[in-house]
């Protein structure tokens, strides 16, 4: 092929190498940064959690349900009975969903 | 090869090929040297806010006490806390911090702009300790629950 400087197979695996390369590069800040997310969501699950305990509320109320939420589902357990906080006789825990509002 | 010509056009093309190959790959070790650096002052400051934050939230010092039975609540902060019990909460040296909230502040307002590391926390709070009666009703002077603003940078 007269005027070709590399092969249409160099091209294409150089090209190949290329993005494979740059998809190993990625990856490692990609997953750290969603468990950045996912930490500080869980956090405010148990924050959430805690201080509707406190309050006397349930934390399922303080989750708007109507919300578009996003990626990253936290399941955290929660005082069944949050009314009424009794220091000698704690509540079970049930589970919740939080999720980062989209 | 025409008279008079040392290298082939193949091996020009090469060679300038093999440089820029060269080249990007001491650019890419520079860069990965650099987020590496970065990376561990972010994780440097992360761990010294988080802690502090976790802290501030569960510490005798800090967190409300019941008169009653004596028990801290983790999550329930006392907004009474000297300035210097919060300060207790950070390391000595090297670290410029802030905490920021309606109830609890130190320094708030004096960070400097750029790289800091804020930890949140979801707390309620009340000044001093709070009676049994009070807790078990959910009576705190915070009303409700607020938000603690954690942030750390490098001095």
């Amino acid at each position: 092929m007269k005027g070709f400087i590399f092969s249409l197979d160099a091209v294409l695996a150089l090209i190949l190498v290329m993005m494979a390369g740059a998809v190993i590069t990625m990856q490692p800040a990609s997953i750290t940064e969603r468990e950045d997310v996912s930490a500080a969501l869980r956090q405010q699950a148990e924050d959430r959690a805690i201080t509707a305990f406190y309050l006397g509320n349930s934390a399922s109320e303080s989750i708007d349900s109507g919300a578009d939420y996003g990626e990253c589902g936290v399941f955290y357990e929660l005082m069944e009975d949050a009314t009424g906080n009794n220091l000698e006789n704690r509540e079970p825990v049930i589970k919740i969903v939080f999720c980062e509002e989209a | 090869m025409l008279k008079g010509q040392l290298f082939s056009v193949d091996f020009l093309v090469s060679m300038i090929a093999v440089t820029a190959a060269i080249g990007l790959l001491i650019h890419s070790a520079e860069v990965n040297a650099y987020s590496q650096k970065e990376e561990q002052l972010y994780n440097e400051l992360k761990q010294v806010a988080e802690t502090a934050a976790d802290l501030l939230v569960a510490s005798n010092d800090t967190a409300c006490r019941v008169k009653e039975t004596g028990e801290h609540l983790v999550n329930c902060v006392n907004s009474k806390t000297s300035e210097e019990e919060l300060r207790q909460l950070f390391p000595g040296s090297g670290y410029g911090y802030q905490i920021c909230s309606d109830t609890i502040n130190l320094d708030c307002g004096t960070y400097r702009e750029g790289d800091y590391y804020e930890a949140k926390r979801l707390v309620v709070t009340n000044q001093g300790s709070i009676g049994k009666h009070d807790f078990e009703t959910g009576n705190f002077t915070s009303g409700g629950a607020i938000e603690i603003s954690v942030r750390v940078w490098r001095t």
